[in-house]
């Protein structure tokens, strides 16, 4: 970096002192119901998916980013500073509540532009960036309405392109996805994943786990307040690799197959629920795979498919929340 | 390096306050003439000028008399505590049951410039209706008098919308400093005003001290309390200077004001948060 040119865009990763966003053993409680408990965590550039169920502390965790609670214990800083009773942050700070509460009577494009405003844009700035947003968002033919008449989807939008009015470095998304139509959330995973590639830090939270799954490798898993796992999806599940896998083999013999199966040592159990399908549970799926491999060219064995079952994040989630 | 700089510029550029002042305004605009408050407001201000309207058709001589008690029972009595505190505790809690809280603090701004704009704007709405409204029942009530009668007595209307000003500023501090409070901040206001500060005008020594009423009376043209003989005379004694009770407002504006930005800035968003609800 030169000396002499103050930079425009500062470089955050999410690792090392550079992390966006820097959460050090936070804690929060509410009277004797916990929010969020002890919770270390650094999130970087790029999207990163915050799953857990509903009540599990996601929304508490976004609050204490978002400077609307102080942690009872421990630091949360965005950018290096607390967000805390510092408004400065959130010059380069979007937050795109879970709440689906407007000023009802205010139109998509006015509302979008006094959050502009709020940024500190003049008149026409905010509204030429309400209007660029809104494009983004798909609802340019909506901006005109009054929000009392949106639906769902229309509401999340307009909260998303609330966020991105000035065009901020991090991005928190709670439940960003929640009431959208199959094609919104495409478009919208779609945007979430070019914000990351732009650079940005973005922040997703979602209770469902297949969403956060097609839009991002890395993620955190947070349950009961505290943080279960974080990282890339395969490396968490490496984490349980000595657990048995759930193996589904879709063969028109399966009980020949499983004969096979059954030999094999680290097979625990197979199961044979429907016509056509097997279900094995093994703590070595590499040896199963390299059996059903040579007895399908061997014993002329069938197989139409194979699948683990629980190779994904619902059975990695499932299986932290047990532990 | 670059996070150094940016520590070290902390992310404070100048805050522009014409968009603040913007935002409160068209926030502003929807808490006081909304959907939800627009009938209210306008019967509010418009059954004073009935009432006028009503004593000027049957009473057009006497009408003038009366017009101090009017003030004092209906604007300093019923109008203008009604307005400042439903006005004034909305400021915030509309935005907190709104659930709209978020937006705004969640922006550059801060919290304390836009909600004392929205002060300021609603404070100055409620003294343009209320101006507008004494106005039209002023010149009701004196008007069987003929216009050198308006006239001669336009100063006592002057006299009358400055305390009013003054009083509204005073409950409108003190229904905000309620709200950055609590969560249920318009019946605590409205008890208030409907029963202690209309009670302790009637009680003897300096218990009335304690209520905003008694300083907008001293202020207003309404006949000073030392006019009632006997017994009334003594409880409605009146020690109280226009000075004294024009500080006396000031001083409640600002104290309550100061307090409820002091809530405000360290007050928590728990919203609906499911940990929070259990």
């Amino acid at each position: 970096m030169s000396m002499g040119t103050p930079p425009t865009q500062p470089e955050f990763s999410g690792t090392g002192n550079n992390r966006t966003i820097d959460i050090r053993g936070a804690s929060k409680w509410y009277g004797d119901v916990i929010g969020v408990n002890q919770v270390s965590l650094g999130i970087g550039p790029g999207v990163t998916g915050l799953l857990g169920p509903n009540g599990a502390g996601k929304s508490t965790l976004i609050k204490l980013i978002t400077g609307q609670l102080k942690p009872g214990n421990g630091s949360v800083t965005v950018m290096g500073m607390s967000p805390w009773k510092n408004p400065g942050v959130f010059h380069h700070l979007g937050h795109c509540p879970d709440s689906d509460c407007f000023w009802e009577e205010m139109t998509g494009q006015g509302f979008v532009s006094m959050m502009g405003r709020l940024a500190g844009f003049d008149a026409a700035e905010s509204e030429r960036r309400a209007r660029e947003q809104l494009e983004r968002v798909s609802m340019t033919s909506h901006a005109l309405r009054a929000i009392q008449g949106y639906s769902k989807g229309m509401r999340q939008r307009v909260k998303l392109a609330a966020a991105l009015v000035h065009d901020p470095i991090a991005l928190v998304l709670d439940e960003p996805l929640n009431g959208l139509d199959p094609v919104g959330r495409r478009d919208m995973l779609e945007l979430f994943r070019h914000l990351g590639d732009e650079g940005k830090t973005v922040l997703v939270s979602s209770h469902i786990l297949h969403e956060i799954e097609s839009l991002t490798p890395t993620i955190v898993l947070i349950h009961h307040g505290r943080i279960l796992a974080e990282g890339v999806i395969e490396d968490i599940r490496a984490l349980i690799e000595n657990q048995p896998l759930t193996l589904q083999i879709s063969t028109p013999d399966p009980r020949a197959v499983g004969q096979s199966l059954a030999r094999l040592d680290g097979v625990y159990s197979l199961t044979f629920p429907d016509n056509g399908v097997l279900i094995a549970r093994s703590a070595n799926p590499e040896i199963v795979y390299e059996t059903l491999q040579a007895d399908v060219i061997a014993k002329r064995y069938t197989v139409h498919g194979l699948c683990a079952l629980d190779d994904n994040l619902d059975a990695v989630f499932q299986y932290l929340v047990k532990e | 390096m670059r996070l150094a700089y940016y520590r070290m510029n902390n992310f404070q550029p100048m805050m522009n306050l014409k968009n603040a002042f913007s935002a409160a305004l068209r926030l502003a605009n929807l808490q006081v003439f909304g959907r939800k408050r627009r009938l209210i407001t306008i019967l509010a201000l418009a059954f004073p000028i009935m009432l006028a309207v009503l004593y000027w058709v049957y009473s057009p001589h006497s009408a003038a008399q009366a017009y101090p008690e009017a003030v004092a029972g209906i604007f300093t009595g019923i109008l203008v505590p009604f307005l400042a505190i439903f006005w004034g505790s909305a400021l915030i809690s509309d935005e907190v049951e709104g659930k709209t809280l978020v937006f705004l603090w969640t922006r550059p701004l801060g919290r304390i410039p836009l909600f004392l704009f929205k002060f300021v704007i609603v404070v100055f709405y409620l003294t343009l209706l209320v101006a507008v409204s004494v106005a039209a029942v002023f010149a009701l009530m004196y008007g069987g008098g003929g216009g050198r009668a308006v006239a001669d007595n336009l100063v006592i209307a002057g006299y009358d919308v400055s305390a009013l000003t003054l009083g509204g500023l005073a409950y409108a501090a003190f229904a905000f400093f309620l709200a950055a409070m609590l969560k249920k901040p318009l019946v605590i206001g409205l008890f208030y005003v409907f029963t202690w500060d209309g009670f302790a005008q009637f009680l003897p020594g300096y218990l009335k001290l304690f209520s905003i009423r008694h300083y907008i009376f001293v202020l207003s043209s309404r006949p000073q309390a030392n006019q009632p003989e006997g017994f009334l005379r003594f409880l409605g004694e009146n020690t109280t200077t226009e000075a004294q009770a024009l500080i006396t407002l000031l001083c409640v504006t600002i104290v309550f004001l100061s307090l409820g930005c002091v809530l405000l800035r360290n007050r928590e968003f728990l919203g609906d948060d499911p940990a929070r609800s259990q």
